[in-house]
């Protein structure tokens, strides 16, 4: 065989659920995964499960029943990291954490709000890499987080949420957790008075998350170099030339302290910031070892949840501010939408056309905020939107789980605010 | 030991076995095995239920006990439970799947795309074999096999794509048909065209599971019912269809001879002829509303067990005719951005056809208004994860089209 390397992955995690003020489905976690690939003949045979490393790597070997044309760029130095929080969250009480989820819950009510739901989590994940050439990369990173929402009843039903969620400990929960839950319940009152959203193709500004989503949903997957090879991308063959209009520059920064961050990926490749596109020109797709070697780019964005296989994912994506600010946005706009919030969204890199849910909006009216909108959607050709983007000037991220192939991996996505033409859509 | 330290318990345990054959630009990439194997456990202690997760049994046992004295959810006891005898979920086939067969199996797939001149960009043909029990201290011990197969693929012709899968509990699935399905709708599907009209719109068993699974299938919930997270109330009237959850129907994807705390599953018809007559429960909420339980499931080995529909059979009146002047859609993009309290959706048609020619639209509307719309069903039936379903045709202005 070529090449073979064993990752170890051992996971902690804590999740609370506080439901219409009670703790609901508490659970503990804790997994100790290996996994394996092998390279022969130019084809991966590919195992994993709790066996000792020469059992996996010969079930591994012996998956390996083709040739095939897989080669790898040279592996990283390897290394250690291990993060260091302020407040680890194994000191923190049960009660404690309990106590604080249900501070939370009294600022959510409201007589409106008919169900509130609080999800505290955290987890540690300690990453261990070794190949056959002697590369060693480990590392013990720490995520905390809530999830705040609520649902309120009045002609018509609404929910609200949002989250906080980063890479550290139980420090990151101050006073802004308690802004954030008056936010959830202002909006959410909002929410039930808010008009049907118009349809059709129109001026829309899209908040920093929104703007993230587009640029994690619409563009991000779109430079993954395994679609590049799949020739399932609209920006195969891109390369150097202009995508976007010439204010767009978007970036992947794995070393950046947001949920995205990893300081090795898991191939044990050093994370490393990423400039994807630069005043408008692809200047580069995101990579593993192995489409690194056949279209001569950098590793460091294999990732992989536990331990299935590495696939190319993103990590903090984000497009760089511009110049306007909000007002100016809005005169700019004159008429349309303002889309703030995200519910999600996807994409299909292939053709290129997105599709994302807003969490609420504004009609805009002659450079103005007008009426609110719910349930209101935005989709749109990627390629499209870009060459006729206008930008604001402070740019924000939103923490979130990317789904590809059957793997979730945390992420964020950010950007400023954004006015683009795009076609609109919701409830009835 | 584990009686001193709670008042009652439960044991969940699962070993699955996977095998595996990626497929990138037409060609076998990988092959990959996986084994996973751990204990859920669920401690009662003073009424208050923990959980753990561990592939250790002592570990998860102890923690699911210290998590249990902050829990609100009560529970007195574990389920007695019941089984029940379900035909076609294992296939004793998967246990000598070779990588040679799975290989084979994955060129089938790809063959298709070579005659018709597709890229075969992205698939997968995977295999699963798991042995699942349950151990309680209400003196419910059972274990029970499950076999379970997917052929997947995204086809790309020029700036179209287009997916498909079938899953089966068997091996009886039709490996070239995906391939086919999947280059024929990539062809197809090129150069679409803005459709400006307001039409009816029928969706396939796929477009429909990706709407109904993240609005009706949430509301429907007992769960989500008690939560005040359903629009939904009994005697609610939703058009005339008929929508039964089905967890012993044979050869079903989601069918099991008990659920995964070990209940008895039942065929339960949920919408009778548009008129909300039960929801979907686990034991649980089956205590509170006084409804059968039977719908626990776990996502994930190390998931909390919670409500999840089965096999969803949709039935009403049958046409041979129902694509004519209609918005054909075969699937759609964001179905998982609808919102599951109120209903609403708008999404991005993936791959939709009217008249015979590609169209690029928007759909949105809300799915309880469009079910009271329903025109007719297909002839075809097919099942798509929890939906059991022909496509259904629904009429004009129950979904709009941008």
């Amino acid at each position: 065989m070529e090449f073979y390397d064993v990752r170890k992955v051992e996971s902690s995690s804590l999740i609370l659920n506080l439901e219409n003020g009670k703790v609901e489905k508490p659970r503990y976690e804790h997994s100790y995964d290996k996994g394996f690939r092998v390279l022969k003949n130019g084809f991966w045979g590919i195992f994993s499960g709790n066996v000792p490393d020469c059992e996996g790597i010969e079930r591994a070997k012996a998956n390996a029943v083709e040739r095939g044309d897989v080669r790898l760029v040279k592996a990283g130095e390897g290394g250690r990291y291990i993060m260091k929080t302020k407040k680890s969250p194994s000191d923190v009480s049960l009660e404690e954490k309990v106590g604080l989820m249900r501070e939370i819950e009294k600022v959510l009510k409201a007589s409106y709000v008919v169900s509130t739901r609080i999800i505290y989590m955290e987890n540690v994940r300690r990453f261990n890499y070794t190949d056959c050439f002697g590369a060693e990369a480990y590392y013990e990173v720490t995520r905390c987080g809530l999830v705040i929402q609520a649902v309120g009843r009045d002609r018509v039903m609404q929910f609200y949420s949002r989250r906080v969620l980063k890479p550290a400990g139980y420090e990151i929960f101050g006073d802004n957790v308690f802004e954030i839950a008056s936010d959830v319940r202002i909006r959410l009152g909002e929410l039930l008075k808010a008009k049907l959203p118009p349809s059709g193709e129109m001026n829309v500004i899209m908040d920093p998350s929104l703007c993230g989503v587009f640029v994690h949903e619409a563009f991000g997957h779109a430079v993954e170099a395994d679609h590049v090879l799949q020739g399932a991308t609209i920006l195969a063959n891109r390369l150097g030339k202009r995508v976007a209009c010439e204010n767009v520059s978007i970036h992947d920064d794995p070393t950046l302290m947001e949920f995205g961050f990893y300081p090795f990926d898991d191939e044990g490749i050093k994370a490393e910031r990423r400039t994807i596109v630069e005043r408008g020109i692809l200047k580069s797709y995101l990579h593993s070892r192995e489409t690194a070697a056949k279209l001569d780019g950098s590793p460091g964005n294999a990732r992989a949840q536990d331990v299935a296989e590495p696939i190319v994912r993103m990590s903090n994506t984000y497009m760089d501010e511009g110049g306007l600010n909000f007002d100016e946005l809005l005169e700019e706009a004159k008429n349309g939408i303002f889309l703030a919030g995200s519910r999600g969204g996807e994409t299909n890199p292939a053709s290129g056309y997105f599709q994302f849910n807003a969490q609420y909006g504004y009609i805009i009216k002659n450079g103005e905020l007008a009426d609110p909108v719910r349930d209101v959607s935005l989709s749109g050709y990627t390629l499209s939107i870009l060459q006729n983007i206008k930008l604001g000037n402070r740019i924000e991220f939103d923490p979130g789980f990317c789904g590809k192939a059957g793997q979730l991996v945390p992420v964020a996505d950010g950007g400023p605010h954004a006015l683009v033409r795009a076609k609109v859509g919701g409830a009835t | 030991m584990m009686d001193k330290k709670c008042n009652a318990w439960e044991v969940f345990h699962r070993k699955t076995e996977k095998k595996s054959v990626l497929l990138e630009k037409g060609r076998v990439k990988n092959v990959s095995g996986e084994v996973e194997e751990g204990y859920a456990v669920r401690a009662i202690v003073n009424r208050k239920v923990g959980f753990a997760f561990s592939q250790d049994l002592e570990e998860a046992f102890e923690k699911a006990v210290k998590v249990a004295r902050i829990s609100g959810e009560e529970l007195k006891d574990f389920p007695e439970g019941g089984w029940t005898k379900v035909k076609g979920i294992y296939n004793r086939g998967f246990e000598d799947i070779t990588g040679e067969w799975l290989k084979e199996a994955a060129e089938r797939v790809t063959l298709p795309c070579i005659d018709m001149k597709v890229n075969a960009a992205f698939g997968s043909v995977e295999t699963e074999r798991s042995t699942t029990s349950i151990k309680n201290s209400s003196g419910f011990e059972m274990e029970r096999k499950e076999t379970f197969c997917l052929a997947f693929l995204e086809a790309v012709c020029d700036d179209s794509s287009a997916y498909e899968y079938i899953q089966s509990r068997g091996f009886d699935v039709d490996f070239e048909s995906v391939g086919m399905k999947a280059a024929q709708l990539a062809i197809q599907s090129r150069n679409p065209s803005k459709l400006e009209k307001s039409c009816s719109v029928v969706l396939s068993p796929l477009a429909l599971n990706q709407l109904l699974s993240h609005t009706l299938y949430q509301a429907i919930s007992a769960e989500n019912f008690l939560k005040g997270r359903s629009p939904l109330r009994l005697g609610d009237i939703l058009g005339e269809v008929t929508i039964l959850d089905d967890a012993t129907l044979d050869g079903g994807l989601n069918s099991i001879s008990f659920d995964d705390e070990g209940c008895k599953p039942a065929r339960k018809e949920v919408i009778h002829k548009g008129e909300l007559k039960t929801f979907i429960s686990d034991y649980r909420s089956s205590l509170t509303m006084g409804i059968k339980a039977g719908n626990s499931r776990r996502e994930e080995l190390t998931s909390y067990p919670s409500i999840m529909p089965s096999n969803v059979v949709i039935e009403y009146e049958r046409s041979s005719d129902i694509e004519s002047n209609a918005l054909l859609v075969h699937s759609v993009i964001g179905a998982h951005t609808a919102n599951p309290v109120s209903g609403d959706f708008s999404v991005e048609c993936m791959n939709a056809f009217y008249d015979g020619r590609a169209v690029k639209a928007m759909l949105y509307g809300n799915i309880y208004s469009a079910l009271k719309k329903v025109e007719c069903l297909g002839k075809d039936t097919k099942q798509v994860d929890f939906t059991v379903s022909p496509p259904v045709r629904f009429g004009e202005g129950a979904i709009h089209v941008v």
